[in-house]
C-alpha cells in the first residue's frame, strides 16, 4: 500500500533524506522513528505530495507521487502535531468544507460525519461549537476527523501527539490501533519511542536522512533488550 | 460530474463566507474606514463645487475600492491559509487549482459588491449627488469584465506568499499600489510623468475608468449637476473588448504562474505554515 524506493530530498548542498526505501502494507502501523531533523516529517511530506522528491520514487495506495499526487490526495490522510483547522468554523463547518472534496454530501456526508464522531468518541453538540472554543484533546479529534473523513487507504501521522495532554495522546494511540484494524496503512512518525512500541507492529530507524535499521517491533525491542531507545541507540553505535 | 467541480468550488466561497461573518468586526473597521477614506476623497470635489470633480472622486473611490478588495481576496488567500495555520491541508485536498482557485475568486467577487454597495450607502451621508441620466447598469457590465483582469492579477500577485512567507504579503501591496498610481483613479493619466504613463496602458483599471467615465457622463459637455449624459454601451466596446481580452489572458497566465511557483515550492520546501 506504501512502496518507497530510494527516495531523497535536497535543499541544494543538504541532503535531508538519502535513499530511504520501505514498505507498508495494509492493517500495518509502520513506525518511522528518529530524533528531531532527522529526515521524517521530510519524507511523509514527500508522500503526502507537499514535497516533490529529488530522486527516488514512491507510492501511495498505488499512485505514483509525482506523476499521480491527485489521486494520492484523494487516497491519504495526514495528521501532524502542529496542524490546525480554521479556529472559527464550527466542527461541523470544517467537516463539510473538506468532505466536499471528497464527494461527500447531504446524507452521505451526514452519515459519514456519524461514523467518525462514534471512532473518535467525539460528541454531536461539540461539532456546533467554533473550534477555538474546544479543548486541546477535542481540537485534535477535529484534525484527525477532517484527515480520515473519507475513510482514506493511507494515513500518516507526524509527531501527532504534540502538546496533547494524557487523555487526548491516549485517545489518539487508541484510534491508531483501531484503524489499522480496518486495514488501513498507517505510518507513525515520532521521536517518542514509547508510544511507537504501543502502537507498531513494525519499525524503522531514520539518522540524519538514512534508515539504519528496519525490522519487526519484536525484534527491534530484542535489539535493545526490551526497549526501543535502547534499541535506536545500539544501532547507531553499531553503524558508526 | 459537473458536481464534482462545482462542489468543491462553493466548498470555498462558503468556508469564506463564515470566516468572514466570524471576523464582521474586523470587516465593520476596514470598511469604516474605507467609507471615511472615501469621503475625505470625493469631499474634495465638493469643496471646489465642481460636480464632474466630485463624480470622477467619487467614481474612482468606489471602482479601486470594489477592485483592490477583489485583488486582495485573491493576492491574499495563501497569506490567510498560512495565518489560519491550514495551508498544507488545503493543498494537499484533491482538487485542481482551478476549482481551488476559481473558489476563492468567486466570494473575492461578492464580498467586494456587498462592500463596495455599504461604502456607496456610506458615502451618500457624506455626499448628495445626482446620478440621474448615467448609464449605471452599463458601469454594471464594465465593473464585471474587468472583475476578470483583477482576477488574473490578483492570482500573480498570490504566488509572492507562497515564495517569501516573510514579505510576500506585503510585496503584493507594492503590486497593488503601483496599479493605483498609473491607472489614474482620481486624475488623468496625462498629468503623469511621461516615463510612467506606457505604465497605465497596462493598467485593466485605466479602461475600466475610462469606459465608466463616459458612461456615467462626467465630462459630456451638456451634463450638469442635475442631469447627466451618460454614453450608451454601444460606445466603450473598445474599452471593452480590451478589458475582456485583458482577462482572457491574464486569467490563464495567473493560474500558469501560480501553478509554477506551487511546483518551485514543492522542490523547495516553502509549502508549510511558517516560514
Amino acid at each position: 500500500m506504501i512502496e518507497v524506493v530510494r527516495i531523497e530530498k535536497a535543499y541544494r548542498k543538504f541532503q535531508a533524506v538519502r535513499g530511504i526505501s520501505f514498505e507498508v502494507r495494509p492493517g500495518e502501523v509502520y513506525g518511522l522513528l528518529g530524533p528531531n531533523g532527522a529526515g521524517k516529517t521530510t519524507t511523509l511530506r514527500m508522500l503526502a505530495t507537499l514535497l516533490r522528491p529529488t530522486a527516488g520514487s514512491a507510492r501511495v495506495a498505488g499512485f505514483d507521487v509525482v506523476r499521480q499526487s491527485l489521486e494520492v490526495r484523494r487516497n491519504l490522510g495526514i495528521v501532524n502535531g502542529g496542524m490546525k483547522v480554521y479556529d472559527k468554523l464550527t466542527g461541523y463547518e470544517v467537516l463539510d468544507f473538506f468532505g466536499s472534496f471528497y464527494d461527500l454530501w447531504g446524507p452521505r456526508l451526514k452519515e459519514r460525519i456519524g461514523w467518525v464522531a462514534d471512532l473518535l468518541h467525539i460528541e454531536q453538540t461539540v461539532l456546533n461549537k467554533q473550534v477555538k472554543d474546544m479543548s486541546t484533546g477535542m481540537q485534535q479529534k477535529i484534525v484527525i476527523a477532517r484527515a480520515i473523513l473519507h475513510q482514506p487507504q493511507v494515513l500518516l501521522l507526524d509527531e501527532a501527539t504534540a502538546g496533547l495532554d494524557v487523555f487526548a495522546r491516549r485517545a489518539l494511540l487508541d484510534f491508531v490501533k483501531q484503524y489499522a484494524g480496518l486495514g488501513k496503512t498507517l505510518v507513525y512518525s515520532t521521536h517518542v519511542m514509547s508510544e511507537a512500541e504501543e502502537v507498531c507492529d513494525r519499525v524503522g530507524f531514520i539518522h540524519q536522512g538514512l534508515l539504519v535499521y528496519e525490522g519487526r517491533l519484536q525484534e527491534a525491542l530484542a535489539l535493545g533488550s526490551g526497549n526501543l531507545e535502547r534499541a535506536f541507540i545500539r544501532r547507531l553505535e553499531g553503524a558508526a | 460530474m459537473l458536481e464534482r467541480y462545482l462542489r468543491p468550488m462553493w466548498a470555498f466561497v462558503f468556508r469564506d463566507w463564515h470566516l468572514t461573518r466570524r471576523y464582521m468586526s474586523w470587516v465593520a473597521v476596514f470598511v469604516f474606514y474605507a467609507i471615511v477614506n472615501s469621503a475625505t476623497i470625493a469631499l474634495i470635489g465638493k469643496a471646489q463645487d465642481d460636480f464632474r470633480l466630485t463624480l470622477t472622486l467619487l467614481l474612482g473611490v468606489l471602482l479601486w475600492s470594489f477592485l483592490s478588495a477583489m485583488y486582495n481576496e485573491i493576492a491574499n488567500s495563501i497569506s490567510y491559509e498560512r495565518w489560519e495555520g491550514t495551508l498544507e491541508y488545503t493543498f494537499m485536498a484533491p482538487v485542481s487549482r482551478l476549482v481551488h482557485l476559481t473558489g476563492v475568486s468567486l466570494f473575492a467577487i461578492i464580498f467586494s459588491v456587498f462592500r463596495t454597495i455599504v461604502i456607496l450607502v456610506g458615502l451618500v451621508l457624506f455626499i448628495q449627488v445626482s446620478v440621474s441620466g448615467a448609464n449605471l447598469l452599463g458601469v454594471l457590465v464594465v465593473l464585471l469584465v474587468a472583475s476578470l483582469a483583477f482576477m488574473g492579477l490578483g492570482l500573480m500577485a498570490a504566488i509572492l506568499p507562497v515564495m517569501s512567507p516573510e514579505n510576500g504579503a506585503q510585496a503584493t501591496n507594492i503590486f497593488q499600489g503601483i496599479l493605483l498610481l498609473v491607472s489614474g483613479i482620481y486624475y488623468p493619466v496625462n498629468v503623469l510623468p511621461s516615463w510612467v504613463q506606457p505604465l497605465a496602458y497596462l493598467s485593466p483599471a485605466t479602461y475600466a475608468l475610462e469606459a465608466c467615465r463616459k458612461l456615467m457622463g462626467i465630462n459630456h459637455p451638456d451634463s450638469t449637476p442635475d442631469k447627466l449624459v451618460g454614453a450608451p454601451l454601444s460606445s466603450v466596446l473598445p474599452e471593452l473588448g480590451i478589458l475582456l481580452l485583458m482577462g482572457v489572458v491574464l486569467i490563464p497566465l495567473g493560474l500558469l504562474v501560480f501553478h509554477t511557483a506551487e511546483q518551485w515550492a514543492k522542490r523547495t520546501g516553502k509549502l508549510k505554515r511558517t516560514g
